[in-house]
């Protein structure tokens, strides 16, 4: 049998871990960064540089 | 149209759904655009409401690498909130997003219906999207300084480079060169591919599904395979969008969790769901 690399409560706790990620991000504006990045039209990404 | 593929489609309206482009010529400004969709959809796309994930991705590490320079730049921020959403997907449902949700996935399904000879891929290209995450979303970014991702994106040379090139906006762009027309190969070459092979963007390349895909080892939506009822027969692989046998590997990384496979099991051999113990019993 293929061993598991976690059980139910592992999986919880990542999911906690990755909240937490988030909720620590906004002390450093993370959302606020990543909306000032996006709203720019992204040069890279079209071709355009 | 059956469950999957309408819930692709309708993903696909509601993460482009501003159509007031055409008429404003502005691109959508408002707060959802801080917000990462789970899936590949450049947030240079003029219909756009979300950000995508593997452009903030490689933007945090731009701004990480202005910061060892000794600039201020919040890197930190983004790279959190960034692996933050990512991982409260993939803890959530691992690799499913890639298999309901994403744009480039529904492409990628639609132009392999199309009836040519098709050709298999060696089990090895699924190590590429991890090469792509660790070189040219991470490495490349942090020491150049620029999101050489994006850059190659073909998502980014379809939805962007193409519609705002039909639908200039308001503000002009800088003039076509060489590099559009190259990124517009690459599309090319990617699109041709998607005809003969099963997704092999997902597969091979991209960075989103090498980060989702390690979730499957541990999120709470599980697959699971009754080796009992399972005769090994191969019906799941036929129909699988990424060419894995699930009786292999239930929490495979490179599973989509389409669940493709559960639906055409003669067996009724395959189980997923939340609370699925998972893998093989």
């Amino acid at each position: 049998m293929r061993k598991r690399l976690a059980g139910r409560r592992f999986a919880l706790l990542m999911t906690a871990l990755f909240a937490l990620a988030v909720g620590i991000s906004f002390i450093w504006e993370g959302p606020r960064a990543v909306y000032a990045h996006a709203v720019i039209i992204c040069l890279d990404c079209i071709g355009l540089i | 149209m059956r469950g999957r593929r309408l819930t692709q489609f309708t993903a696909l309206l509601a993460i482009n759904p501003y159509f007031a482009y055409f008429s404003s010529r502005l691109t959508f400004q408002g707060s959802l655009k801080g917000v990462c969709v789970p899936g590949l959809n450049c947030y240079a796309c003029p219909l756009t409401v979300f950000s995508c994930p593997i452009g903030s991705l490689q933007h945090s590490f731009v701004l990480l690498s202005a910061r060892v320079k000794g600039y201020l730049a919040q890197g930190f921020g983004v790279l959190l909130y960034v692996l933050g959403s990512v991982g409260l997907v993939g803890a959530a449902v691992g690799r499913m997003p890639c298999g309901w949700i994403c744009p480039f996935g529904l492409l990628q399904d639609l132009l392999y219906k199309i009836p040519v000879p098709k050709l298999r891929l060696p089990r090895g290209v699924n190590l590429g999207r991890y090469a792509f995450l660790a070189v040219l979303a991470v490495f490349i970014p942090f020491l150049t300084a620029t999101a050489w991702f994006s850059r190659l994106c073909p998502m980014g040379a379809l939805e962007g480079g193409i519609l705002l090139k039909a639908v200039p906006p308001r503000d002009p762009l800088p003039p076509t060169g060489w590099f559009f027309w190259l990124k517009m190969a690459v599309l090319a070459a990617f699109l041709l591919w998607f005809v003969f092979s099963k997704r092999p963007f997902c597969r091979a390349v991209c960075p989103l599904g090498a980060m989702l895909g390690v979730c499957n080892r541990f999120s709470l939506y599980r697959m699971r395979v009754d080796t009992g009822s399972c005769t090994e027969c191969g019906a799941c692989r036929k129909v699988c969008p990424v060419d894995i046998d699930i009786f292999e590997d239930p929490d495979s990384p490179d599973c989509i969790r389409c669940l493709e496979c559960q639906r055409s099991c003669p067996q009724k051999a395959i189980v997923a769901g939340f609370g699925v113990k998972g893998s093989r019993i």
